[in-house]
């Protein structure tokens, strides 16, 4: 009788944890992972050597396109109910709470709050094609301003604070920047963070 | 061995019927790799798309009268005129004594205007070197950002945001021209 040759196995390391480890950190990451709100503007900022990161919450942030319309958006969703009931108070426009939900829902807009109303009602495809006119920010109606200002009185009724980041095209000629901070310094706001691409320092 | 299910069985006598053992073992390899590949791909992106900030603070809007605006010395200052085109117009010199031939352009290269910062630094009285930032109306932000960051990169903590006086816009008009 043949004797039987036990039969040769190569090396075979179970990889059934480590694959269950992999999962679970991916996990992990894609649920704490905040993504990236849908814009409903591209804007390409210029880039700096500053290493300060922007903060994740707590920011209203201002926007100025290539062609000098303004946009604002704020990323505290608790707080943007009591802001449009402001600013309706202020320009004398009733949101129906269905309006307050939907605003509650996008995460920039820019529309004079006159027209904010007619936008809320699209949809959101409707909104990627519609003739966005921008926040007027002039100084006969400094509506961006009054944002800022009315966010403000907001967040600091209830003991917080927000801070105002401005995020300009690269191709954002200045004039449509100085104007943005001549208003704002009108309403004595001095203090600005300007949103940028990082970039390495040079030795 | 290759992946797959392993389901030889370890041999068998002549003759004899037996149940075959069936020893399923599915190599884990493959779905491990696209797991530490799919989090490779996660760490990667969120860490580069956080966009930094800049901090930029103007002067609040306060009268000073004339008399008390303090003198800064022309050699402790420098003027930078932001123009268009990515161009750099600079000048150390009262307003009542420029013009066009002594308005200087560099850009914002390296060996342009941070060059120019560094001489016009060392130049001057320690601590007390301002520098003048006035960008033209065809600057665009970019420029902006481009000069502020230069200010960080030359440590020059002393610097202003201005807009252009009557006599460097026509003398800017001029040189441009």
């Amino acid at each position: 009788m043949a004797r039987v040759k036990p039969k040769r196995h190569g090396i075979h390391i179970d990889m059934t944890p480590m694959s269950d480890l992999a999962w679970l950190l991916l996990t992990f990451f894609i649920l704490t992972t905040q993504f990236k709100p849908k814009e409903t503007v591209t804007i390409d900022p210029p880039s700096s050597v500053s290493q300060i990161k922007l903060k994740d919450h707590g920011m209203m942030k201002i926007s100025v396109t290539q062609d000098g319309k303004y946009y604002f958006s704020m990323d505290e969703d608790k707080y943007k109910i009591p802001l449009l009931e402001a600013m309706g108070d202020k320009y004398k426009i009733q949101f129906s709470d269905k309006e307050k939900q939907e605003f509650k829902n996008i995460s920039d807009f820019g529309v004079p709050v006159q027209q904010l109303k007619e936008y809320l009602a699209l949809s959101e495809s409707q909104r990627e094609r519609v003739q966005i006119p921008g926040i007027p920010g002039d100084s006969i109606n400094p509506q961006i301003v009054d944002w800022v200002f009315e966010a403000r009185q907001v967040v600091k009724k209830v003991g917080d604070s927000i801070d105002l980041g401005i995020k300009g095209d690269m191709k954002t000629q200045y004039p449509m920047f100085k104007n943005l901070l001549a208003r704002l310094q009108e309403k004595s706001m001095n203090k600005f963070q300007l949103i940028t691409s990082s970039e390495s320092k040079p030795e | 061995m290759s992946a797959g299910v392993d389901t030889s069985s370890s041999g068998g006598d002549k003759g004899k019927v037996r149940a075959k053992k069936m020893n399923l073992n599915v190599d884990m390899a493959p779905m491990c790799d696209l797991g530490f590949l799919l989090i490779t791909f996660f760490m990667f992106t969120t860490t580069f798309t956080k966009p930094n900030i800049m901090h930029l603070n103007m002067p609040p809007k306060v009268d000073i009268p004339p008399s008390e605006i303090p003198e800064i010395k022309i050699k402790n200052s420098l003027t930078l005129i932001l123009g268009k085109d990515d161009k750099i117009y600079w000048h150390q010199l009262e307003q009542s004594d420029l013009n066009a031939s002594n308005l200087n352009v560099t850009d914002y290269s390296k060996e342009g205007i941070r060059k120019e910062i560094l001489t016009a630094q060392k130049q001057a009285d320690k601590d007390k070197f301002t520098i003048i930032i006035k960008p033209a109306d065809d600057s665009n932000y970019k420029n902006l950002v481009d000069i502020l960051d230069e200010m960080e990169i030359t440590n020059s903590t002393r610097y202003g945001i201005k807009d252009l006086s009557s006599k460097e816009k026509q003398v800017y008009q001029e040189k441009i021209k």
